[in-house]
């Protein structure tokens, strides 16, 4: 019988047991946080999808209809200058998302993010030393150096805060109610090339096959990785990675032309529809028109 | 870099939104010429493959980690017209579905990232590679393009956000939007782009264009036209118009609110330091003063401009001929 | 009638490398064709080369009796061929580009320029037909292996078109969707369609091929006749690496055959049976 496959010595030593290293916890390296970065992607990417078919009150208007209303109400808090009346737009955002069976805790976490960071990059102004003004909690005072919290500035920050805050939370509320497709459909309706939309929906469609590519790689090299990599490996993986992802870009690209030309395209994106507009739509728009104008002149 | 939603007024917004527009035209305009029936593809997965790129954490000597935004690499690959759009895809992605910028500052996030970073790295790489450069010196250059390329986008971000208080303010004069004057959001944005994230994207850019062209070195964009020609022709132009900057300088603008001609002044001359005299003689409201006084100064101004030009060039020619390698 | 005639095709990859040399085949309508070919012999190239998605250095190609050139696939002759002529790919990836399954089926139509209601009823139709009515919402993500096999077919059979060149269709899908495949391709024979099928899987050519075009590993055809006669020619298709021979044993009995990746064993030589 003649054997197809020889099999070197090294390959035939199986010894099986527990690795007596594990114990210690190794450094988050690079690999490991892009793994992260993706897993934590993916995940958010897929969140509105659970929020998108509930039965409330903003899955039940129009997509087109429901982004015109979500730009103009977040236009509005652009334009709003004081503490109470961007307040008053948060509770309706409240109000909004309760209506639409999303919890309001859940559209806080989206924000989270901004808003600590926010919150870090303003807090100096809340101190005299920045914005001087009203004593409202002193810290300390030494010589002829005073530091407090000034009335003005706790104001300040909290306009800024709110404002961030109202314009994240109401864009979030408008992704979590509608799913990926219906927010490239809406598009369609505003003054948009055609084509930069077809791009759109398209990019979103490959960055998930692209992150597919970059998570396997990333898996299999954190798998075969025994000690930490020196920073030019790393580098030097890294850039291969890229490369790689980029390759398989080009390929798609090539494969996605060629697919759409055997499909009769010919330059011109031709779509169809199936949206229709009722009175609520036309109300809830007129709605957002309103507070828009109040908010202008606020 | 990428600026949240709330930051920026609405009126800066829509300043930034109208000046991508014309570049945002143009870039669709050339790209449909180049690419025809491949054009939607390409973009969509250069778009789809800077958004990774965004996504990824880059090693830097000293152990640390941050993210790229990858523009240059996208300009140096496939050109600069079509980075415009790439970024401007991706930035738009970023926006609406992730929350990651904000929808009202895709203008103002377009203009810095997608408009003046892949336009400054890939002059930059091509004043610094010009001639027929070795592995090293190519290496450099993309170092050189993507580092120089994320600090003039910092930059332009900085004074973004750094007039805020100056031209939106409460009557009591409280900042509405970034709180941070100039004076500030310069140095910030400054210290934490020279000393690191412009090393990321610099050595991001190196690191991915290097080793693409070892593998394969037809991947690299071809201009058309040579882009220092360009670049002379832009110069010229300049040149020839810093006098009228002089000339606007000295009529009344009564008619103008100051807060305006403050944010035009104030951030756009700033932002786009050579084109000052291009932008200035946009201002409509022409009032022409006696022109004889002016014209001697002019014709110092044109000269001095000129000679300042002709240095500076002729220092990057003598550095690029000893620096054949 | 002949759907196509391909007289001296040869092409060059863009690297020089070459893709195929002297080819002549034809492909008569209503009939089933598999070509066979080893990976690298140029089947899928062939094959894109009838769809009109690439184009020969030499040779020609006419399609319905019109000559097929990157020049000629334009304006009315472009649609005509384009509605005529379905194309399935190798890899499902690349051919579902529209954020659902709706959209994607409803995309060739639309760009037929089919009046819209009419795109509706195919949409409905080709969903039912394959039985896969709930991925209609569906986002591509969200698609397994078979499932993105099944809409990227949906999706070319909305056009109606008369003529169906699907590359290396069996590729990675698990066995019940290849039943599924099976039964479909027999379905669309009995209605006339005409079939060309780019494969390195002999059960297809023996289920669902009338006749089989063999590629070498040198871009040239070898044979081209019935599944019968051709695959009977055990030296050609050794020569061309689509079966391999080896050697088993049962026992004291030792046993000498051949087989492709998915065939059967065909016979035993040096034993009982």
């Amino acid at each position: 019988m003649e054997k197809v496959v020889k099999i070197p010595d090294w390959l035939k030593r199986t010894e099986v047991g527990v690795c007596p290293c594990c114990a210690a916890g190794r450094g988050r390296g690079f690999i490991e946080k892009n793994i992260e970065a993706m897993a934590s992607f993916l995940k958010e990417v897929l969140e509105p999808e659970s929020f998108s078919n509930k039965r409330g009150l903003l899955q039940a208007i129009d997509p087109r209809a429901r982004l015109f209303g979500a730009l103009l109400f977040i236009v509005s808090a652009a334009l709003l200058k004081g503490v109470l009346s961007i307040t008053g737009l948060l509770f309706m955002v409240a109000a909004m998302s309760l209506a639409s069976r999303i919890n309001v805790i859940i559209l806080f976490r989206r924000t989270l993010p901004v808003l600590a960071f926010t919150l870090f990059l303003v807090l100096p102004t809340m101190f005299n030393f920045i914005t001087p003004g009203a004593v409202i909690v002193k810290i300390f005072s030494f010589n002829y150096f005073d530091l407090y919290i000034s009335k003005q500035g706790l104001e300040n920050i909290s306009v800024f805060l709110l404002r961030v805050a109202a314009m994240a939370s109401i864009l979030s509320l408008f992704i979590l109610t509608t799913g990926y497709p219906d927010i490239f459909r809406a598009l369609r309706s505003f003054p948009i090339p055609r084509f930069f939309i077809t791009a759109l929906s398209m990019t979103f469609r490959y960055i998930m096959v692209l992150i597919k590519v970059a998570e396997d790689s990333h898996m299999a090299r954190k798998a075969r990785t025994i000690k930490s990599l020196t920073v030019k490996e790393g580098r030097g993986w890294l850039a291969s990675q890229i490369w790689l992802i980029m390759q398989r870009s080009m390929e798609i690209a090539e494969g996605v032309s060629l697919a759409m030309a055997a499909r009769g395209f010919t330059g011109e994106v031709k779509t169809m529809s199936s949206f229709k507009m009722r009175g609520r739509d036309y109300i809830w728009m007129g709605f957002a028109i309103f507070v828009l104008l109040l908010s202008a002149q606020a | 870099m990428h600026i949240p939603d709330g930051y920026l007024s609405p009126k800066t917004c829509g300043i930034l939104y109208l000046a991508m527009a014309p570049v945002w035209y143009l870039a669709a305009r050339k790209l449909q010429k180049t690419l025809q029936a491949k054009e939607i593809p390409t973009l969509a997965l250069s778009a789809a493959f800077t958004f990774v790129i965004m996504m990824f954490n880059i090693p830097i000597p000293g152990g640390t980690t941050g993210h790229m935004v990858g523009a240059v690499v996208v300009a140096c690959m496939l050109g600069p017209w079509a980075a415009v759009v790439a970024v401007s895809i991706a930035l738009t992605i970023q926006a609406l579905l992730f929350g990651d910028g904000g929808v009202t500052t895709l203008g103002a996030n377009s203009f810095n990232m997608a408009f003046l970073m892949p336009f400054a790295g890939y002059y930059v790489y091509h004043i610094i590679a010009a001639g027929n450069p070795g592995q090293k010196r190519k290496w450099i250059a993309f170092l050189i393009a993507g580092y120089v390329a994320m600090n003039i986008a910092a930059l332009a971000a900085a004074v973004e956000l750094g007039i805020q208080p100056l031209i939106a303010s409460s009557p009591d004069g409280r900042p509405l939007y970034a709180p941070y004057p100039l004076s500030i959001t310069i140095p910030a944005m400054a210290a934490s782009h020279l000393l690191f994230f412009g090393l990321i994207e610099g050595i991001g850019t190196a690191m991915i264009v290097s080793y693409i062209l070892k593998t394969n070195e037809a991947v690299l964009y071809k201009p058309a036209v040579n882009p220092l020609r360009r670049l002379w022709i832009g110069l010229g132009i300049l040149i020839l118009l810093t006098p009228l900057g002089l000339l606007s300088q000295g009529t009344a603008w009564g008619e103008w609110a100051s807060k305006e001609l403050k944010a035009l002044l104030g951030f756009i001359p700033e932002g786009l330091k050579g084109l000052e005299g291009f932008w200035t003689s946009l201002m409509p409201g022409y009032n022409i003063p006696g022109f004889d006084s002016q014209v001697k100064s002019a014709l110092g101004y044109v000269i001095s401009a000129a000679l300042g030009s002709a240095m500076i060039v002729l220092t990057i020619y003598i550095a690029g001929r000893i620096w054949k390698k | 009638m002949t759907v196509f005639n391909i007289e001296k095709v040869s092409y060059h990859y863009a690297d020089k490398h070459l893709g195929l040399k002297d080819i002549n085949m034809r492909v008569e309508i209503g009939e089933s064709l598999a070509i066979l070919g080893a990976n690298g012999s140029g089947k899928s190239t062939l094959l894109k080369i009838m769809a009109g998605l690439a184009f020969p250095v030499q040779g020609s190609v006419m399609a319905f009796g019109k000559l097929v050139t990157q020049d000629s696939l334009i304006g009315e002759f472009a649609g005509f061929f384009r509605g005529k002529v379905g194309f399935v790919f190798q890899e499902p990836d690349v051919q579902i580009f529209c954020p659902t399954v709706w959209d994607e089926i409803a995309f060739g139509p639309l760009q037929l320029d089919i009046p819209k209601d009419e795109v509706k009823q195919r949409i409905e139709d080709v969903l039912d037909m394959l039985g896969i009515r709930p991925l209609k919402d569906r986002q591509p993500h969200h698609l397994s292996g078979g499932e993105k096999k099944k809409v990227a077919i949906a999706a070319v059979l909305s056009i109606n078109p008369d003529v169906l060149l699907l590359d290396e269709p069996t590729g990675g899908l698990d066995p019940r969707t290849q039943v599924w495949f099976f039964e479909l391709i027999d379905e669309l024979r009995k209605i006339k369609k005409t079939i060309v099928m780019a494969t390195h899987d002999l059960s297809i050519v023996e289920d669902l091929a009338d006749r089989v075009v063999v590629l070498s590993e040198e871009h040239t055809i070898v044979s081209d006749g019935r599944p019968v006669e051709v695959l009977r020619d055990k030296d050609m298709l050794l020569k061309v690496n689509i079966i391999h021979e080896h050697t088993h044993r049962h026992g004291d009995i030792t046993h000498i055959h051949s087989h492709g990746p998915f065939a059967r064993h065909d016979e035993h030589e040096g034993g009982d049976k």
